[in-house]
Protein backbone atom coordinates (compact mmCIF):
# COMPACT_ATOMS: atom_id res chain seq x y z
CA UNK A 1 0.00 0.00 0.00
CA UNK A 2 1.42 3.20 -0.57
CA UNK A 3 -0.18 7.19 -0.48
CA UNK A 4 1.01 10.02 -2.45
CA UNK A 5 0.01 13.96 -1.36
CA UNK A 6 -0.78 16.61 -4.07
CA UNK A 7 -1.49 20.23 -2.47
CA UNK A 8 -3.25 23.35 -3.13
CA UNK A 9 -4.29 26.42 -1.56
CA UNK A 10 -8.30 28.34 -1.99
CA UNK A 11 -10.23 30.55 1.01
CA UNK A 12 -11.86 27.50 2.85
CA UNK A 13 -8.53 26.16 3.71
CA UNK A 14 -6.24 24.26 1.87
CA UNK A 15 -6.58 21.44 -0.11
CA UNK A 16 -4.61 17.91 -0.26
CA UNK A 17 -5.57 15.12 -2.35
CA UNK A 18 -4.93 11.81 -0.10
CA UNK A 19 -4.16 9.06 -2.38
CA UNK A 20 -4.78 4.93 -0.84
CA UNK A 21 -3.03 2.57 -3.56
CA UNK A 22 -3.24 -1.09 -3.33
CA UNK A 23 -5.23 -1.60 -0.53
CA UNK A 24 -5.85 -5.22 -0.91
CA UNK A 25 -9.40 -7.09 0.49
CA UNK A 26 -9.82 -10.57 0.39
CA UNK A 27 -13.23 -12.78 0.55
CA UNK A 28 -12.83 -15.73 2.23
CA UNK A 29 -14.91 -18.48 0.72
CA UNK A 30 -16.41 -20.53 0.61
CA UNK A 31 -19.02 -17.58 -0.98
CA UNK A 32 -22.29 -17.63 -1.41
CA UNK A 33 -24.70 -15.81 -4.23
CA UNK A 34 -25.10 -11.80 -3.21
CA UNK A 35 -23.76 -9.27 -1.18
CA UNK A 36 -20.63 -10.39 0.51
CA UNK A 37 -18.08 -7.70 2.45
CA UNK A 38 -14.70 -7.03 2.73
CA UNK A 39 -13.23 -4.25 4.78
CA UNK A 40 -10.41 -2.74 5.81
CA UNK A 41 -9.39 -0.55 8.43
CA UNK A 42 -7.44 2.92 8.03
CA UNK A 43 -5.85 4.65 10.84
CA UNK A 44 -6.63 8.23 11.12
CA UNK A 45 -2.87 9.97 11.40
CA UNK A 46 -3.20 13.84 9.97
CA UNK A 47 0.97 13.58 10.06
CA UNK A 48 0.55 11.23 7.56
CA UNK A 49 -2.54 12.32 5.76
CA UNK A 50 -0.78 15.85 5.53
CA UNK A 51 2.60 14.99 5.40
CA UNK A 52 4.91 18.53 5.50
CA UNK A 53 1.64 20.55 5.74
CA UNK A 54 0.59 19.11 9.19
CA UNK A 55 0.84 21.38 11.94
CA UNK A 56 -0.18 21.34 15.30
CA UNK A 57 -4.20 21.38 15.74
CA UNK A 58 -4.86 21.02 11.96
CA UNK A 59 -8.02 19.80 11.29
CA UNK A 60 -9.62 17.98 8.60
CA UNK A 61 -12.72 20.84 7.99
CA UNK A 62 -14.17 18.72 4.28
CA UNK A 63 -13.29 15.76 2.78
CA UNK A 64 -15.22 14.07 -0.09
CA UNK A 65 -14.17 10.60 -2.13
CA UNK A 66 -12.76 11.83 -5.52
CA UNK A 67 -11.89 8.22 -7.15
CA UNK A 68 -12.25 4.51 -6.39
CA UNK A 69 -10.57 2.05 -8.79
CA UNK A 70 -10.79 -1.70 -8.28
CA UNK A 71 -8.51 -4.20 -9.82
CA UNK A 72 -9.14 -8.18 -9.88
CA UNK A 73 -5.15 -9.95 -8.77
CA UNK A 74 -3.41 -12.86 -9.85
CA UNK A 75 -4.76 -12.42 -13.82
CA UNK A 76 -7.61 -13.63 -12.30
CA UNK A 77 -10.96 -11.35 -13.82
CA UNK A 78 -14.59 -9.91 -12.15
CA UNK A 79 -16.95 -12.82 -13.57
CA UNK A 80 -19.56 -13.88 -11.36
CA UNK A 81 -19.39 -9.98 -9.39
CA UNK A 82 -22.79 -8.37 -10.45
CA UNK A 83 -21.73 -5.16 -8.66
CA UNK A 84 -19.43 -3.41 -6.00
CA UNK A 85 -20.48 -1.20 -3.58
CA UNK A 86 -18.03 1.06 -1.05
CA UNK A 87 -18.85 2.11 2.20
CA UNK A 88 -17.67 3.81 5.41
CA UNK A 89 -18.13 2.61 8.80
CA UNK A 90 -16.97 3.86 12.44
CA UNK A 91 -17.55 2.35 15.47
CA UNK A 92 -18.46 5.92 16.97
CA UNK A 93 -22.36 5.66 17.57
CA UNK A 94 -22.61 8.92 16.90
CA UNK A 95 -21.53 8.25 13.04
CA UNK A 96 -23.83 6.84 10.21
CA UNK A 97 -22.51 4.37 7.66
CA UNK A 98 -22.22 6.21 4.26
CA UNK A 99 -22.58 4.64 0.92
CA UNK A 100 -19.31 6.50 -1.21
CA UNK A 101 -18.94 4.73 -4.78
CA UNK A 102 -20.69 1.47 -6.24
CA UNK A 103 -20.24 -0.27 -9.91
CA UNK A 104 -23.41 -1.64 -11.18
CA UNK A 105 -23.18 -3.38 -13.03
CA UNK A 106 -19.77 -5.16 -13.37
CA UNK A 107 -18.94 -6.09 -17.23
CA UNK A 108 -18.18 -9.42 -18.00
CA UNK A 109 -14.46 -10.39 -18.32
CA UNK A 110 -13.18 -6.81 -16.77
CA UNK A 111 -10.61 -7.15 -14.71
CA UNK A 112 -10.40 -3.28 -13.54
CA UNK A 113 -13.29 -0.58 -13.14
CA UNK A 114 -13.43 2.41 -12.00
CA UNK A 115 -16.60 3.15 -9.91
CA UNK A 116 -18.86 5.72 -9.87
CA UNK A 117 -18.59 8.29 -6.84
CA UNK A 118 -21.12 10.50 -4.87
CA UNK A 119 -21.04 14.23 -5.31
CA UNK A 120 -22.56 14.53 -2.36
CA UNK A 121 -21.72 12.44 0.49
CA UNK A 122 -18.96 13.99 2.69
CA UNK A 123 -16.84 12.07 4.90
CA UNK A 124 -14.68 14.56 7.52
CA UNK A 125 -16.65 13.45 10.14
CA UNK A 126 -14.71 9.89 9.99
CA UNK A 127 -11.17 11.60 9.08
CA UNK A 128 -11.73 13.09 13.03
CA UNK A 129 -11.92 9.87 14.02
CA UNK A 130 -8.59 7.81 15.06
CA UNK A 131 -9.78 4.76 12.63
CA UNK A 132 -12.81 3.68 10.55
CA UNK A 133 -13.80 0.97 8.01
CA UNK A 134 -13.92 1.70 4.81
CA UNK A 135 -16.08 -1.67 3.13
CA UNK A 136 -16.47 -2.99 0.08
CA UNK A 137 -19.06 -5.12 -0.85
CA UNK A 138 -19.14 -7.41 -4.07
CA UNK A 139 -22.54 -9.06 -4.70
CA UNK A 140 -22.23 -12.27 -6.14
CA UNK A 141 -23.92 -13.59 -8.78
CA UNK A 142 -23.42 -17.68 -8.17
CA UNK A 143 -21.83 -19.17 -4.81
CA UNK A 144 -18.01 -18.96 -5.22
CA UNK A 145 -16.20 -21.46 -3.43
CA UNK A 146 -12.61 -20.14 -3.71
CA UNK A 147 -11.13 -16.78 -1.69
CA UNK A 148 -12.17 -13.48 -3.43
CA UNK A 149 -8.95 -11.35 -3.70
CA UNK A 150 -8.96 -7.40 -5.00
CA UNK A 151 -6.85 -4.43 -4.35
CA UNK A 152 -8.22 -1.01 -4.49
CA UNK A 153 -7.15 2.76 -5.16
CA UNK A 154 -8.59 5.17 -3.30
CA UNK A 155 -8.54 9.38 -3.91
CA UNK A 156 -9.93 11.68 -1.08
CA UNK A 157 -9.75 14.99 -1.56
CA UNK A 158 -9.49 16.76 1.93
CA UNK A 159 -9.22 20.43 2.59
CA UNK A 160 -7.54 21.65 5.97
CA UNK A 161 -7.30 24.48 8.61
CA UNK B 1 10.51 -11.44 37.45
CA UNK B 2 8.78 -8.80 39.09
CA UNK B 3 9.62 -6.23 36.64
CA UNK B 4 8.00 -8.69 33.91
CA UNK B 5 4.61 -9.37 35.54
CA UNK B 6 3.11 -5.95 35.28
CA UNK B 7 3.71 -5.67 31.41
CA UNK B 8 2.47 -9.07 31.01
CA UNK B 9 -0.80 -8.41 32.79
CA UNK B 10 -1.54 -4.97 30.87
CA UNK B 11 -1.01 -6.62 28.23
CA UNK B 12 -2.99 -9.92 28.94
CA UNK B 13 -5.96 -7.06 30.12
CA UNK B 14 -5.65 -5.20 26.89
CA UNK B 15 -6.01 -8.85 24.80
CA UNK B 16 -9.14 -10.09 27.13
CA UNK B 17 -10.64 -6.90 26.45
CA UNK B 18 -10.53 -6.67 23.31
CA UNK B 19 -11.65 -9.94 22.48
CA UNK B 20 -14.63 -8.98 24.52
CA UNK B 21 -15.56 -5.41 22.47
CA UNK B 22 -15.25 -7.79 19.13
CA UNK B 23 -17.00 -10.65 20.20
CA UNK B 24 -20.05 -9.85 22.82
CA UNK B 25 -22.40 -13.69 22.47
CA UNK B 26 -25.16 -11.69 24.14
CA UNK B 27 -25.25 -9.03 21.55
CA UNK B 28 -24.50 -11.31 18.77
CA UNK B 29 -27.42 -13.00 19.02
CA UNK B 30 -28.73 -10.31 16.77
CA UNK B 31 -26.78 -11.96 13.64
CA UNK B 32 -28.31 -14.03 11.02
CA UNK B 33 -31.20 -13.59 8.19
CA UNK B 34 -34.31 -12.21 9.23
CA UNK B 35 -38.07 -11.37 7.10
CA UNK B 36 -40.41 -8.62 7.59
CA UNK B 37 -43.79 -9.22 8.13
CA UNK B 38 -44.58 -8.40 4.68
CA UNK B 39 -42.72 -11.15 3.39
CA UNK B 40 -41.16 -9.49 0.73
CA UNK B 41 -37.52 -9.62 1.38
CA UNK B 42 -34.88 -11.29 3.39
CA UNK B 43 -32.46 -8.93 5.78
CA UNK B 44 -28.93 -10.57 6.74
CA UNK B 45 -27.56 -8.82 9.93
CA UNK B 46 -24.38 -8.84 10.51
CA UNK B 47 -21.55 -7.29 12.68
CA UNK B 48 -18.77 -4.63 11.02
CA UNK B 49 -16.60 -3.32 13.94
CA UNK B 50 -18.57 -3.03 16.93
CA UNK B 51 -22.24 -2.30 15.40
CA UNK B 52 -24.62 -4.30 13.54
CA UNK B 53 -26.36 -3.88 10.10
CA UNK B 54 -28.51 -5.30 8.24
CA UNK B 55 -29.00 -5.79 4.24
CA UNK B 56 -30.95 -7.29 1.72
CA UNK B 57 -30.00 -10.73 0.80
CA UNK B 58 -33.18 -11.23 -1.08
CA UNK B 59 -36.14 -9.39 -2.82
CA UNK B 60 -39.43 -11.33 -3.06
CA UNK B 61 -39.54 -9.05 -6.46
CA UNK B 62 -36.18 -8.33 -7.43
CA UNK B 63 -36.76 -6.98 -11.10
CA UNK B 64 -38.00 -3.73 -11.88
CA UNK B 65 -40.69 -4.08 -14.13
CA UNK B 66 -39.86 -0.55 -15.27
CA UNK B 67 -36.72 -1.91 -16.90
CA UNK B 68 -36.46 -5.55 -16.52
CA UNK B 69 -32.87 -5.01 -14.82
CA UNK B 70 -32.12 -5.78 -11.32
CA UNK B 71 -33.35 -3.50 -9.00
CA UNK B 72 -31.75 -0.17 -8.12
CA UNK B 73 -32.04 2.32 -4.91
CA UNK B 74 -34.41 4.65 -7.57
CA UNK B 75 -35.11 6.37 -4.41
CA UNK B 76 -31.81 7.64 -2.66
CA UNK B 77 -32.23 11.26 -2.36
CA UNK B 78 -28.77 11.54 -3.83
CA UNK B 79 -29.27 11.31 -7.04
CA UNK B 80 -25.37 10.15 -8.46
CA UNK B 81 -26.49 6.88 -6.26
CA UNK B 82 -29.26 5.90 -7.65
CA UNK B 83 -27.91 2.99 -9.42
CA UNK B 84 -26.91 1.08 -6.50
CA UNK B 85 -28.11 -2.21 -6.22
CA UNK B 86 -31.02 -2.80 -3.83
CA UNK B 87 -29.85 -6.18 -3.49
CA UNK B 88 -27.43 -5.82 -1.08
CA UNK B 89 -28.17 -2.22 0.19
CA UNK B 90 -28.17 -1.74 3.93
CA UNK B 91 -31.17 -0.66 5.12
CA UNK B 92 -30.68 -1.09 8.68
CA UNK B 93 -27.37 0.61 10.10
CA UNK B 94 -25.19 1.20 13.11
CA UNK B 95 -26.83 -0.33 15.97
CA UNK B 96 -25.29 -0.95 19.22
CA UNK B 97 -25.79 -3.45 21.86
CA UNK B 98 -27.66 -1.74 25.04
CA UNK B 99 -28.38 -4.59 27.48
CA UNK B 100 -31.91 -5.54 27.98
CA UNK B 101 -32.41 -7.21 24.36
CA UNK B 102 -32.15 -3.95 22.82
CA UNK B 103 -29.83 -2.61 19.74
CA UNK B 104 -30.47 1.30 19.30
CA UNK B 105 -29.20 4.38 17.72
CA UNK B 106 -29.51 3.02 14.88
CA UNK B 107 -31.49 4.05 11.54
CA UNK B 108 -33.81 1.82 9.08
CA UNK B 109 -34.11 2.98 5.48
CA UNK B 110 -37.19 2.49 3.18
CA UNK B 111 -36.98 2.02 -0.37
CA UNK B 112 -40.14 2.81 -1.16
CA UNK B 113 -39.55 6.63 -0.41
CA UNK B 114 -35.65 7.24 0.14
CA UNK B 115 -36.43 7.91 3.63
CA UNK B 116 -34.10 6.82 6.88
CA UNK B 117 -35.94 6.51 9.75
CA UNK B 118 -34.42 6.38 13.52
CA UNK B 119 -34.81 2.70 14.56
CA UNK B 120 -34.46 0.61 17.72
CA UNK B 121 -34.64 -3.08 18.13
CA UNK B 122 -36.04 -5.54 20.57
CA UNK B 123 -35.32 -9.12 20.58
CA UNK B 124 -38.56 -10.21 22.55
CA UNK B 125 -37.27 -13.95 21.92
CA UNK B 126 -34.57 -15.56 20.46
CA UNK B 127 -36.42 -16.22 17.00
CA UNK B 128 -38.40 -12.29 16.86
CA UNK B 129 -37.66 -8.56 16.42
CA UNK B 130 -39.54 -6.20 16.66
CA UNK B 131 -38.20 -3.28 14.98
CA UNK B 132 -39.63 0.45 15.61
CA UNK B 133 -38.84 2.95 13.01
CA UNK B 134 -39.70 6.69 14.30
CA UNK B 135 -39.20 10.40 13.94
CA UNK B 136 -38.02 12.50 16.46
CA UNK B 137 -39.67 10.35 19.82
CA UNK B 138 -39.62 6.76 20.10
CA UNK B 139 -44.04 7.42 20.52
CA UNK B 140 -44.37 8.65 17.12
CA UNK B 141 -43.34 5.18 15.17
CA UNK B 142 -44.15 2.34 14.17
CA UNK B 143 -42.85 -1.21 14.90
CA UNK B 144 -43.03 -4.60 12.61
CA UNK B 145 -42.70 -7.62 13.76
CA UNK B 146 -39.31 -9.78 12.06
CA UNK B 147 -38.66 -13.49 12.04
CA UNK B 148 -35.55 -15.55 12.05
CA UNK B 149 -34.78 -17.65 8.89
CA UNK B 150 -33.33 -20.22 10.46
CA UNK B 151 -35.03 -20.66 13.82
CA UNK B 152 -32.91 -21.31 17.02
Amino acid sequence: MALTLITACGGGGDKTVYSLKDVEFTLSGPLYEGPNPAQYTLAVDLKTLLGDKYTDGVKITHAMLKSAHIRAVDSSNFDGVNNFVVSLASDNPELQMKELAFLNPVKAGTTDANLSVSNEVTAEDYFAEKQFYIVVDAGLAKDIEADLTFKADFEFELTYK
Amino acid sequence: MRKFIFPMLVVLVAVVLTAFVQQNPEADRLMGVWEPSNGRARVKIEKIGAKYYGKFVWLKEPIDPATGQPKTDKNNPDPSMKNVPLKGYRMLKDFVYKGNNEWADGTIYDPLNGSTYSCTIKMTNANTLDIRGYIGVSALGRTDVWKRMVVK
